[in-house]
């Protein structure tokens, strides 16, 4: 509850008398000095009075600034704090979100949007008249108070499905008066964001459960009608032993993935050889690639490239894109793998792209603030390339390039979605050239260690 | 009809600038009254329809805020007239906001008369019967909303908007009335429940009545006549 004016009222009345009287009485000395009837003790007294006049003025003067009144109206700004003012309230314009300026209990200028959601003929006003909003004014009340940011959520059209968070920021904490800035959320993006990811897991248990009913089919059959049937088993345990292996892989990528968004905001201290870690990759698979017969051709660079990452989590994004581009690879091609070091991301990024003509291009993502030189990493296989237009869908979880074609080949739809991370953590970046029916390329980066000489 | 629009100068252009100071104070205590009550039928009615009995209790206490507002206001208007002796437009202002107040402060007991039933109305077996609460909840909070707008705005022409409206909340409450007599009727043990029922849903149409109240005096507020007058000359 504000206090209310009577005091101020009250106060205003006394400078107004004080202010009278001294007026009163200057002229009387003025005059009674000038006609030479004023003896010196006299004068001394009478402007002792005029002083304490103009002490008792000052001090009302004070007073009322402390008092809940529309003290914005009463303070005098200087030039530059104008200025200052005005550019902070065009920022607010840019905003497309709602928010506000208060000036203590008064908005010094509130946005298009604020306007439009609190429905308000003009920027300014007495933010009890305007908001209105009990729950909101209580808030901005403790936050003028207390001088400390808080939040408020509240139904500003009083509809059950759209609640608004607002957030309250003392602008300067020495500044008097206090002025806030609030800005508005609208909460059904929230909403939205927390669907997706019961989408996630509905999707994820969806693609859990199409091996499972396919295996226990299986079981069935082999219960049932097969019981005697014995020269069809091994058929049966074969297919049932690779939807096993599938919802073996699916499991893992989902818990490396979990695993991965958990520590996505720690940055990775230790420093490893990207080389070293890629050419170990590369032997790893050669089994894999000879059953396919496919030629891995490996890097020319074989100097270390250091970097600051996870060693694990590079293992598995190298380990990642060569089986993709395993799996894409038609038999008898050659993989080409390429290492580089340069001087700056966009300069990595530049290197990885070899721009040929009806080639498709896309950053999947860019660490736009990545400082310092970059080591990259590119990956080139003869597949049947990925059509431009689902580019943009990449590293999205459970999305399969190949999903309309229904091809043969397997994966759990998790692959790239995990180095996608994997990279975000990293604060590195991933790229994807392609062209159909001549291959795809992907190229990732990562920030390099300060090397100590 | 001209809209006449609220402007800066309409409350600020007095000599005396600590008069225009009070008349906006006034005009903002009225509003933040606007809002509480505003708040406390809307969640009177959401806790009459989740049968939410303990936030209901928490709802009858805020009435005394918007009863102490009330005082406040009287207070003050009683000072403004006696010291700055006002006419025409501050006049007019001061008058309709002495008597706005006066209806806000009637729709904030209506609402904590509302979040009493919710006591004897949760324990219904039919929740059923609550659907039109709801319906009827969002008609009023729509029209009370509205004419808090059209006083804050001074827009005359938004308050015959609202003053004209009032006749669905009217529609809603018939229809509903009807319904719920009916199950009555077909449920004899339903008839303390539908009572209080009865008496929620006649409590909401009495706070839509109150705003047409208020639509009438932003009427007179704002261009110094009667609405109910020329209204009806208008039909004539």
């Amino acid at each position: 509850m504000p206090k209310q004016p009577f005091k101020a009222l009250l106060l205003q009345q006394l400078r107004r008398d004080v202010a009278m009287l001294t007026g009163i009485f200057t002229v009387l000395l003025i005059w009674l000095a000038l006609i030479g009837e004023l003896r010196w003790t006299q004068s001394f007294w009478i402007s002792l009075f005029l002083i304490a006049m103009a002490i008792i003025y000052t001090i009302s003067r004070a007073a009322r600034i402390s008092a809940t009144r529309n003290v914005s109206q009463t303070i005098s700004l200087s030039e530059v704090e104008r200025t200052r003012r005005r550019a902070q309230q065009q920022v607010l314009d840019g905003f497309s979100q709602p928010a506000l300026i208060l000036t203590h209990d008064r908005i010094e200028y509130s946005n298009k949007a604020a306007m439009k959601l609190f429905n308000l003929p003009r920027p300014k006003g007495l933010s009890s008249a305007s908001l209105r909003h009990p729950a909101l004014l209580n808030t901005i009340a403790k936050a003028l108070a207390s001088r400390q940011a808080m939040v408020c959520e509240f139904n500003p059209a009083y509809r059950t499905d759209e609640p608004w968070l607002a957030e309250l920021v003392v602008l300067d904490t020495t500044e008097v008066p206090a002025r806030l800035l609030i800005s508005l959320f609208d909460q059904k993006s929230v909403r939205l964001a927390s669907s997706a990811r019961s989408d996630f897991l509905a999707n994820a248990s969806h693609e859990l459960r199409t091996p499972l009913t396919s295996i226990s089919g299986f079981i069935e059959t082999m219960k049932g009608p097969a019981r005697h049937d014995l020269k069809a088993w091994p058929r049966f345990i074969d297919i049932i032993d690779q939807q096993v292996s599938h919802m073996r892989a699916l499991v893992k990528d989902l818990l490396s993935l979990s695993r991965i968004e958990l520590a996505e905001h720690m940055a990775p201290t230790t420093q490893i050889d990207l080389t070293a870690y890629t050419l170990e990759a590369i032997k790893s698979l050669i089994p894999q690639a000879k059953a396919r017969q496919v030629r891995l051709k490996p890097p020319d660079q074989t100097s270390p490239l250091i970097i600051r990452a996870d060693p694990d989590e590079v293992k598995q994004v190298i380990v990642n894109l060569l089986g993709n581009a395993l799996k894409y690879s038609p038999e008898g091609s050659v993989i080409k793998i390429e290492l580089g070091q340069a001087t700056s991301a966009s300069e990595a990024e530049a290197a990885c792209s070899r721009r040929k003509t009806g080639a498709g291009r896309h950053t999947i993502i860019r660490h736009e603030k990545m400082a310092g030189p970059a080591a990259w990493l590119r990956i080139k296989d003869k597949g049947p390339g990925i059509e431009e237009d689902i580019l943009p869908r990449l590293g999205e979880r459970f999305f399969r390039a190949d999903a309309s074609r229904g091809g043969p080949i397997e994966g759990t739809g998790l692959g790239l979605a995990i180095v996608k991370h994997i990279m975000a953590h990293h604060k590195g970046g991933i790229a994807v050239e392609t062209r159909p029916g001549s291959g795809t390329a992907f190229s990732v980066w990562f920030p390099c260690a300060k090397q100590k000489l | 009809m001209a809209s006449i629009q609220y402007t800066e100068q309409s409350m600020n252009d007095h000599i005396v600038t600590a008069f225009s100071q009070e008349l906006e104070q006034l005009f903002a205590n009225i509003l933040r009254m606007g809002g509480l009550v505003e708040a406390m039928t809307n969640d009177a009615c959401e806790a009459i329809v989740i049968g939410d009995v303990e936030n209901a209790n928490r709802i009858r206490l805020r009435d005394t805020q918007v009863n102490q507002l009330d005082a406040e206001n009287e207070k003050m208007i009683t000072e403004i007239i006696a010291l700055r002796q006002p006419l025409a437009r501050d006049l007019r202002s001061v008058l309709s906001a002495l008597k706005t107040s006066n209806e806000l402060e009637r729709i904030g007991d209506l609402a904590k008369n509302i979040a009493k039933r919710a006591k004897p109305v949760a324990k219904t077996n039919r929740p059923s019967l609550l659907k039109g609460i709801s319906e009827l909840n969002s008609a009023v909070i729509g029209q009370l909303s509205g004419v808090l707008d059209a006083y804050r705005n001074q827009d005359a022409e938004q308050a015959i908007r609202i003053w004209d409206q009032d006749d669905k909340i009217d529609k809603i409450y018939t229809a509903y009335c009807k319904d719920v007599l009916s199950e009555m009727k077909a449920h004899p043990d339903l008839i303390s429940d539908g009572m209080h029922i009865l008496f929620i849903a006649k409590n909401l149409e009495r706070i839509g009545d109150l705003v047409t109240n208020i639509a009438e005096f932003i009427y007179f507020l704002v261009t110094g006549n009667y609405l109910t007058l020329t209204e009806r000359l208008d039909i004539d």
